[in-house]
């Protein structure tokens, strides 16, 4: 059973200046000017939740995130409807879903070039217990795909490590020596 | 990846009875999505398993600028009235008294992560809801929740909600004795009862153990019982005084002694003897005025109490009423570690003295205290709840309580422990201070997800909070107590009327542009059981409310006289006084910001305003049946699909069999479930009188279900189940159109 539910999370580069409201307004602006190619619903604010979701954009197929959880702010695309195809067209999904607005943050002029991303890490999960429980096994069966797309988008080898407890839904940390721009990722993939 | 569903994986760690109805409305899904089941009663169905709409679910959503379409992709299918398909929806779930322990709350936050936004929010019921929660994963959301006992059933509609408790009892020092077993045993007796299944709005039902604290607020339920004892011959005996017919909502009303004195033994079905008035006497067309407080403001207490206390007369005797009683003694708490005192010398980290003057409780059982976990805005992460539950099992074990001032308590907490706890707590970000406080601000969902929300009461209780915080309110001892609740709309979800400082969102149009206010409620009263019904003084900009709380925190401190309460203040000072202290801040200025809410940019419009789902859907009650019974013969033609003839016979008589006691229990209430009996009551009441026939065919249908009654199912051809299914599918359908007929307008003479 292939999983709905791939999330990709691409660290923002510290220190990040932009407000809390700046990005609530910009999620606005990009619902307003059918910025994305995707039907999105709704800006929603959890920014008084510590390592939180922060504030987020909803969408049908997505969830974006200005994350805060673990090793700091990023940007989260965790894909909830509409996938197709095999694994490895999953995750392509996600990622791409998640550089696309990922570009958009760095461009767009509510936020004034202020955003930039650091792409020699990026962490992949899969928000589903059931199709991926948090185990060596679900890593050892997974990791050879997310290597593969990496690879191609990364333009080298990436370092992958499991990176949740069992509690936890499945997740791999992704580690690269090379750090391309959000641009040549998408270009990529 | 694994192939499995959560249906085969949890199949043995349900309950059975709770599995089975997951399944039915798996395939009432199933059937509104074909086209099969009309979608007001689908609507009702899926409100009483909690899944609830959401704001812009009727596909428009205003982006400041104009309203968009928000096309998707299963286009103009509907889950309700005006309520599109793939349109996120929020999920609620019942936390009876708000109890909880670890297991459950890791369930809870992998459903949060996975089905909806990381995010669990904690309602002034005692609830748990998810948001952006799209109906079609709700089945094994619930089937997940059903493997660690808890259900959403009755979590919204017309039915008797979550019953709430004082997140104190069992450890409080003033209580005559702990409600939680009766909260208990209450809830569970009422869930799916068919006497809380015909009622025109919803029932709300709270338990308290002390009348001068807030408590469980009882007098703002429709069923309020307080915790009262008696001694008769040297005896104590456990009791409840009993309150009826209170309630929020735009017209509030406090409720009324029905009883001073209800032994514990008569608490069920003297409640079941309330439902059963309530679903006969309440109104059902006008929704405004369908809550039981209205039936109580018709009748008059007395009238009422008349009513109640015959409807017990003739209650059929059930064992449930008192077999619970021997275990309620058995039902008390255990402490996860032994007690421990505090002592002067403890190492205190930085903050934990003001976190323990607002967050800690002690108990009445000493060494022990009860720890608030503050929730800003009643919200918590995925992972800030796994977390929690590792702090539960490490210190109280299970026993850890939501409360309706949307916080999490843990209890048993050994008091040589809160350095510790506080440490752990703050790592998760879980140590704020204020507990209970003027900055913990309760707040609806409002104008965030709300369908009704006419302003922002998330926005603004953020706003309040940080304001408050910042300007270290809390350690003023005159106001750090007082209570601020917001509404986003009348319906008063926010609890507004019984803060000392109440809002609930208006709008008002001002040059020709509208404008997002609060109305301003002011000497309600938390404590005493929701005491007391502040009232509105006049509508304020959304953008002036903090300097409104300022203003008037402000004048309290400066003027109030020794001892005397801001409720006194209130009354001492005069409506006209506080109007005028206000006056200069009801004005709009020329400010752009004025034009858009807190925490939301777009200009401010009521545009997004849609249809609410608080008050589910009027649906007859043989049309739940007739639908069930519907559903049961679908389910035979999928086994007939699979090849099993036996159970599909079978399915199609449990079909006729339900037909045939939802028609009859229109005309006999008490028909009851066993099959003879259904069966026997159908024939005389339906059959011998004529009314099952039709007018022009005659009764050609009732015997399809006489003849297969008592019979057993096996070896049966597929031809033979095939049949079957035909004859129920047609008996069904005389069973709609005899209901058609004893409902219809008698023609004019």
């Amino acid at each position: 059973m292939e999983s709905e539910r791939w999330s990709v999370k691409l660290p923002i580069a510290a220190p990040c200046p932009v407000e809390r409201d700046r990005f609530v307004l910009f999620f606005h602006r990009l619902i307003q000017d059918a910025s994305l190619p995707e039907l999105t619903v709704d800006v929603t604010d959890y920014s008084h939740v510590p390592n939180g979701p922060g504030v987020m954009l909803i969408c049908h197929e997505a969830h974006y995130s200005l994350d805060t959880s673990g090793a700091g702010l990023g940007l989260k695309c965790a894909t909830r409807r509409g996938a197709q195809g095999d694994t490895k067209a999953r995750i392509e999904r996600a990622l791409r879903k998640a550089l696309t607005l990922a570009s958009l943050m760095e461009t767009h002029e509510v936020l004034a070039g202020q955003v930039r991303f650091d792409t020699r890490t990026a962490l992949f999960a899969v928000e589903d217990r059931l199709a991926a429980p948090s185990t060596q096994a679900t890593f050892n069966s997974i990791a050879p795909i997310v290597a593969t797309v990496a690879e191609r988008a990364w333009g080298a080898p990436p370092v992958l490590s499991l990176a949740s407890t069992e509690k936890e839904c499945f997740q791999i940390e992704l580690t690269s020596p090379v750090g391309p721009s959000v641009t040549e990722l998408l270009s990529r993939i | 990846m694994s192939e499995t569903t959560w249906k085969e994986v949890l199949a043995d760690a349900m309950d059975p009875a709770l599995a089975s109805e997951i399944d039915a409305f798996e395939t009432e899904i199933s059937l509104r999505r074909q086209g099969r089941m009309e979608e007001k009663l689908f609507a009702e169905i899926r409100l009483r398993r909690g899944a609830y709409g959401q704001r812009y679910d009727n596909g428009k959503r205003f982006d400041g600028v104009r309203t968009q379409e928000l096309p998707f992709p299963s286009g103009d299918a509907t889950k309700g009235p005006s309520t599109l398909w793939d349109a996120p929806g929020m999920q609620r779930i019942k936390i009876p008294f708000g109890g909880m322990f670890p297991d459950q709350m890791d369930v809870l936050a992998d459903l949060a992560e996975e089905y909806s936004d990381a995010i669990l929010h904690v309602t002034t019921r005692q609830d748990i809801q998810l948001h952006y929660v799209h109906i079609d994963d709700t089945p094994d959301l619930m089937r997940r929740l059903a493997a660690c006992g808890i259900t959403t059933r009755e979590a919204c509609g017309n039915t008797v909600r979550n019953v709430t408790a004082c997140p104190y009892a069992g450890v409080c020092a003033t209580e005559p004795f702990d409600v939680t077993p009766y909260a208990r045993s209450l809830a569970t007796f009422l869930l799916g009862h068919p006497d809380t299944q015909d009622f025109g709005r919803k029932f709300k039902i709270a338990f308290s153990g002390c009348r001068e604290e807030a408590c469980g607020l009882v007098l703002m339920h429709d069923i309020g019982a307080l915790a009262v004892t008696r001694t008769t011959d040297g005896k104590q005996e456990r009791g409840f005084e009993f309150y009826v017919g209170g309630g929020l909502g735009a017209v509030p009303h406090q409720a009324k002694v029905l009883l001073d004195w209800v032994p514990e033994e008569e608490l069920l079905p003297l409640s079941q003897a309330v439902c059963r008035v309530f679903a006969r006497l309440g109104e059902k067309r006008n929704r405004a005025r369908a809550r039981l407080k209205f039936v109580i403001q018709k009748l008059g207490i007395d009238e009422f109490r008349t009513l109640v206390l015959e409807e017990r007369k003739i209650l059929p005797h059930d064992a449930r009423w008192t077999s619970y009683l021997a275990d309620v003694a058995a039902a008390e708490e255990r402490p996860r570690k032994d007690p421990a005192l505090l002592t002067l010398g403890s190492k205190r980290p930085d903050g934990f003295d003001v976190w323990k003057r607002t967050n800690i409780r002690p108990q009445r059982q000493s060494g022990y205290v009860v720890a608030t976990v503050a929730l800003p805005l009643g919200d918590l992460s995925s992972s800030q709840m796994r977390a929690l539950a590792q702090v539960a099992r490490k210190y109280v074990g299970d026993n850890v309580r939501t409360t309706v001032e949307q916080n999490i308590v843990l209890r048993w907490v050994p008091e040589a422990d809160l350095p510790a706890l506080y440490t752990d707590l703050q790592a998760i970000g879980l140590a704020d201070p204020g507990a209970g406080t003027i900055v913990d601000v309760t707040a609806c969902p409002g104008t965030d997800t709300c369908k009704l929300g006419v302003s922002s009461s998330r926005g603004l209780a953020a706003e309040l909070r940080t304001d408050l915080a910042a300007r270290n309110v809390v350690a003023d001892e005159s106001i750090g107590g007082l209570h601020i609740k917001v509404s986003g709309c009348f319906n008063a979800c926010g609890q507004h009327h019984i803060a000392d400082l109440g809002f609930w969102g208006v709008q008002r149009k001002v040059n020709g542009r509208t404008v997002p206010h609060f109305q301003v409620v002011l000497g309600g009263r938390f404590e005493d059981n929701a005491g007391k019904n502040g009232l509105a003084i006049g509508a304020v900009p959304s953008r002036n409310i903090p300097a409104v709380v300022h203003k008037l925190t402000s004048e309290y401190a400066a003027t109030r006289e020794k001892g005397e309460t801001f409720q006194a203040f209130i009354q001492r000072t005069g409506k006209a006084r506080l109007r005028a202290l206000l006056e200069d801040l009801i004005a709009v200025p020329d400010d752009p910001a004025y034009y858009s809410d807190w925490g939301d940019p777009r200009t401010y419009s009521i545009g997004d305003l849609g249809v609410g789902e608080c008050a589910g859907e009027v649906v007859p009650l043989a049309h739940f049946g007739l639908a069930a019974a519907e559903r049961l013969v679908f389910e035979g033609q999928l086994l007939l699909d699979q090849g099993d003839a036996d159970k599909a016979a079978d399915k199609a008589y449990h079909a006729m069999l339900q037909a045939a006691e939802a028609l009859t229990r229109e005309v006999f209430y008490d028909v009851g479930t066993a099959p003879d009996d259904v069966v026997r009551e159908f024939r005389a009441r339906l059959c011998d009188t004529g009314l099952f026939a039709d007018p022009f065919a005659g009764d050609r249908f009732s015997p399809y279900l006489f003849r297969v009654h008592g019979t057993s199912f096996s070896g049966l051809t597929p031809e033979s189940a095939h049949r079957r299914i035909e004859e129920a599918t047609l008996f069904i359908e005389a069973a709609h159109a005899c209901h058609a007929r004893m409902t219809a307008a008698p023609a004019a003479a």
